[in-house]
């Protein structure tokens, strides 16, 4: 029997001195991170989205860049943009905010869907291509995308290719009373990211990231992971169900999951704690069902309390 | 544990048993309670064995409430389920304080929620409250109106009681809820007794007359509107009306009226306002008229019946109509030619000059024998009115009349009938009877049945546009223009409207009559007597069945079970009657289905269910079969670890279940790690599952005294 890794220890109780009350948050985010995939945080301004973000970057010891999206941000702002340099008379590359390890991409819905496709490649294949040259992104990238599910005017919806690129989309939520009553009294004493040491380095994760495709998965398990994302493809109200893409996503991250728990083995509860996040955001409901009340969230959880996992 | 006033339940159960009379259940659960609230015995009882419980009283409610609504009517019924509602509640009350839990769960109250995975549905409703409003309640039923002084000082005093024990101090103090509650709930009793059934009868009364007055207008006697002229399409209810058994098998329809009229003015149809006399009473039913002799039977057969008809039956022919009573009468169909009724007892029964009979304040339900012959003698002779053709129907008749030659040149219609009722047409060529035969074949021959309304142009009145356009409509133009037809031949005829008694049913010589089985006919004089005579085809009741919908024979096996239910249940003077002890085994089954039977097929269907999802070598699945067989089942969609947490947090089971968390993470690496376990750890997790089946024995067996 495995024990809890010692690097990810350090890393949940690094960030948890940052992100008061979201120990599920803090979970989610490393299984995301670990699993290889991007995160789209969809909340309320004002819930940690950035601090979450900045936060994994200082533990990491990691490159972190941040893009506001607008709606006149153009694809070279992202990517980047060959300057002539009339000394040397030849072009010169300079690298875009993508080139980094930890990017924030903020309010992601508010660029064209031009620029938001920019990124498609770049978190699809970890490669951008520039003047028809392949250029290699860090093999760490890993996107946090934030957008304000509340306001509408001015903004892009994410198209469902792009949102099949997140791994994981969840909200922060509000803090309890307690928790928030907390962090005025921490903040009372400075910022606390400013003191947050690096507790790992890009290469622990990268090694992580290798030990948790090694992670077994049961072909039981699997069954119930392809049986969970086929029933959304017939789930009353979905227009657009979830992909193969969604089932290797899980897969990946319920591994990565038991790997934060120090297990070697995927159980069916670790498929169940994460499909939701994982599976959600990827399902179009028909126009009866999303003015009948009904969410992609609650489609997957209806899901969960119908399907029978293994025992 | 015990939160309330001391003695508060005793001094509850005592006003309520005091009020009712019901002494021995009262003092019975008085005891019972307070020796519940004082013992240290605790009865084991896990969510399921109160589900099945609060399942029990509601199988107790629906009995008692059928065993009142078999005895009286349904308002009484629902009086009588609040009066006894604390005999109802108290082994739900007994659960809650022997088992010490806080109250029953929502999940075991409400059907809705068992299979709820809502953290809503596990919240608890306390009952002791609940059950002293209860008591209160039940008190002030039904005899807060008697006793209001006893019933007050009652309330007054167990409200002083509830005020004046305060509990050890405690800064929420609840008597206001407590004072205000009590008053609420003995105000409620004493409003609600009065203003219900008050209530209940003005919106019945409403009802009733407004129905009557815009659909049943046939009903009345001194009044029939015909859809004559109207425009569209004639469709009546087919709810069955009356349920009727004859001595011999029909060979014609049966036709029973209930009014006749002998006015006409503009598509209606009026009867002379008369007031109706009381009928005398005889022994064993009302008799208005002396019995017939053979030879007056003789006499009476008429020709339209057709002369095989047998004599000596036609004297003392009877008919058995079972029918609903409305609250405020009705007039009673019956045979042209009804003499004497028999098996109704109803207050007053009254008769009108025309024939027809009202009735009132009877049972609700009404079953009586009517004896008739083929002719009425007892009805008003023929007068002037039963002559009368209006002016604008007159030249368009008149030529009809001259057309089948009715009548002999020199005839006046309307002189000498009025004073010589006797035959008027023998003196001419043709006599009444060959009148009668000739308007028959002439709408036999050249009319045709429809329920088609196709209006009247301008210039021409609905009846004249029947005879000589259309030539098809309902019975009401057949009948209204052969009334004035045989009129205008110089025959007295009336109006009369009732029901066609045609549809058999199983039985021996029974029928039922629909809504749409209403008719008008006409009556008309000859030898001194009044006598039926039908125009409208023969086939009209097949078309009306025609337009029925194809569940119609369900509605109708409803309609006869319950009417026989009605039957039954209000028949005096008989014993339990055996649709009661029907219901009782139907509910004893479901009780019996509850309480056992379902819970060996649900431990089936579980078992089938495990075995097709999870391998059935699954170790943990001695475990499983324990908690399944003891009403703990696995709900759908949750995996071993959430069932088992899920358990180990519930009330019921907590100090049962050793710990499960060492077990869980064994038996996920045996189901789901490649390899699954080695020698050792195999032999610790057989170690983990013997330690739990044993500690899940022990507390089976420690709690099994207390169990009832």
């Amino acid at each position: 029997m495995n024990t809890h890794h010692p690097v990810l220890a350090r890393l949940q109780a690094n960030l948890a001195q940052v992100i008061r009350g979201q120990p599920e948050a803090i979970e989610r985010l490393l299984v995301a991170l670990l699993s290889g995939g991007h995160l789209l945080l969809e909340d309320l301004p004002g819930t940690g989205k950035t601090t979450l973000a900045k936060a994994l970057a200082r533990s990491l010891q990691a490159e972190f860049r941040r893009v506001q999206f607008t709606p006149d941000l153009l694809p070279t702002d992202i990517l980047g943009v060959s300057v002539f340099d009339p000394g040397a008379r030849s072009f010169d590359f300079r690298p875009g905010p993508i080139f980094t390890q930890v990017l924030l991409a903020d309010e992601i819905n508010r660029a064209s869907p031009r620029t938001q496709s920019a990124l498609l490649e770049a978190m699809g294949e970890g490669q951008v291509s520039i003047e028809g040259r392949a250029r290699t992104l860090d093999a760490l990238f890993f996107v946090i995308a934030t957008q304000n599910p509340v306001e509408f005017h001015g903004t892009y919806p994410l198209p469902e290719a792009q949102l099949d690129r997140f791994a994981m989309r969840f909200a922060l939520g509000y803090l309890s009373a307690a928790d928030e009553t907390a962090v005025l009294t921490e903040r009372h004493l400075g910022e606390p990211l400013e003191h947050l040491d690096a507790v790992a380095t890009p290469q622990d994760i990268l090694a992580l990231r290798a030990q948790a495709a090694e992670i077994a998965v049961s072909p039981a398990v699997a069954g119930y992971i392809v049986e969970l994302t086929r029933a959304t493809r017939t789930a009353e109200g979905v227009l657009l169900g979830a992909g193969l893409r969604a089932s290797l996503t899980l897969m990946k991250c319920a591994q990565a999951l038991a790997l934060l728990e120090g297990l070697d083995f995927v159980t069916p509860d670790h498929v169940q704690r994460l499909a939701v996040p994982v599976i959600a955001h990827r399902l179009g409901l028909d126009s009866q069902a999303r003015f009948g009340g009904r969410d992609a969230n609650q489609v997957v959880s209806e899901l969960l309390e119908r399907l029978e996992p293994p025992r | 544990m015990n939160r309330n006033p001391p003695l508060v339940f005793t001094w509850a159960l005592l006003l309520w048993s005091g009020l009712t009379g019901a002494w021995l259940p009262g003092i019975a659960l008085a005891v019972w309670f307070e020796w519940a609230l004082r013992t240290r015995t605790r009865w084991h009882m896990t969510d399921k064995s109160l589900e099945r419980l609060v399942d029990l009283s509601s199988l107790l409610l629906l009995a008692l409430i059928l065993f009142e609504y078999s005895q009286g009517p349904l308002s009484a019924g629902i009086f009588a389920v609040l009066r006894w509602s604390p005999l109802l509640l108290a082994p739900l009350l007994s659960a809650q304080i022997l088992s010490a839990r806080p109250g029953v769960s929502y999940r075991a109250l409400f059907l809705s929620q068992r299979r709820s995975r809502s953290p809503d549905a596990d919240r608890w409703l306390d009952l002791q409250p609940v059950y002293l409003g209860a008591c209160v309640l039940a008190a002030g039923v039904g005899t807060a109106v008697q006793h209001p002084l006893a019933y007050l000082g009652g309330v007054l005093v167990l409200t002083l009681w509830v005020c004046a024990w305060q509990p050890r101090p405690s800064p929420r103090r609840q008597w206001p809820l407590w004072l205000t509650l009590l008053v609420l709930v003995g105000a409620l009793a004493w409003v609600g007794q009065q203003g219900l059934s008050q209530a209940q009868r003005r919106v019945e009364n409403l009802a009733i007359n407004w129905l009557s007055d815009f659909l049943w207008s046939e009903r009345d006697p001194y009044r029939a509107r015909t859809a004559l002229g109207d425009i569209g399409e004639l469709k009546l209810s087919d709810r069955v009306l009356y349920r009727v058994t004859t001595e011999t098998p029909l060979r014609h329809a049966l036709l029973l009226r209930t009014a006749a009229y002998d006015r006409y003015v503009s598509t209606s149809w009026f009867a002379h306002p008369q007031d109706f006399q009381p009928v005398p009473r005889v022994e064993g039913g009302w008799q208005w008229s002396p019995r017939p002799t053979a030879a007056a039977a003789e006499d009476s057969t008429s020709a339209d019946q057709g002369a095989d008809q047998d004599a000596d039956q036609a004297a003392n022919q009877w008919v058995q109509i079972g029918s609903y009573l409305p609250r405020r009468g009705q007039l009673l169909p019956l045979p042209t030619g009804t003499w004497r009724l028999s098996d109704l007892p109803v207050d007053s029964l009254e008769r009108q000059s025309l024939g027809a009979v009202k009735i009132k304040n009877g049972p609700p339900l009404i079953h009586y024998q009517a004896l008739y012959r083929n002719a009425a003698s007892s009805d008003r002779p023929p007068e002037e009115a039963d002559l009368r053709v209006p002016k604008s129907e007159q030249p368009v008749l008149q030529a009809l009349v001259s057309e089948l030659g009715l009548s002999q040149p020199g005839i006046t219609v309307a002189a000498d009938t009025s004073n010589a009722p006797e035959s008027p047409s023998t003196s001419g060529i043709l006599s009444t009877r060959d009148t009668v035969k000739r308007v028959r074949d002439y709408f036999a021959s050249q009319f045709r049945y429809s329920l088609k309304l196709p209006g009247a142009p301008a210039g021409q009145t609905a009846i004249e546009y029947f005879l000589t356009t259309t030539q098809r409509g309902h019975c009401e133009f057949f009948a209204t223009a052969t009334v004035l037809l045989l009129r205008q031949a110089g025959v007295p005829a009336r109006y009369a409207v009732g029901y066609s008694v045609q549809e058999p049913v199983a039985g021996a010589h029974r029928y039922r009559v629909r809504r749409s089985h209403a008719h008008a006919w006409t009556l008309y004089w000859d030898q001194g007597q009044w006598h039926d005579f039908d125009t409208t085809p023969a086939l009209w009741a097949e078309l009306e069945a025609e337009e029925r919908s194809f569940w119609q024979p369900l509605v109708d096996l409803g309609s006869r079970l319950w009417y026989q239910f009605n039957l039954s249940r209000l028949e005096p003077g008989q014993g339990t009657p055996i649709w009661l002890w029907g219901l009782l085994a139907v509910l004893f089954a479901l009780l019996a289905y509850r309480l056992r039977l379902g819970q060996r097929w649900r431990a089936a269907h579980a078992r089938r269910s495990r075995e097709s999802v999870a391998a059935p070598d699954s170790p943990l699945a001695p475990i499983a079969r324990q908690l399944t067989r003891a009403g703990w089942p696995r709900r759908c969609g949750e995996t071993d670890r959430q069932w088992l947490t899920r358990l180990a947090h519930s009330r019921g089971l907590e100090p049962e279940l050793p710990p499960v968390d060492r077990l869980l993470q064994l038996n996920e690496q045996a189901r789901y790690r490649p390899g699954g376990l080695d020698v050792t750890a195999r032999h610790q997790l057989q170690v983990h599952i013997d330690h739990w089946l044993t500690a899940w024995k022990q507390a089976k067996s420690t709690q099994q005294p207390t169990k009832r």
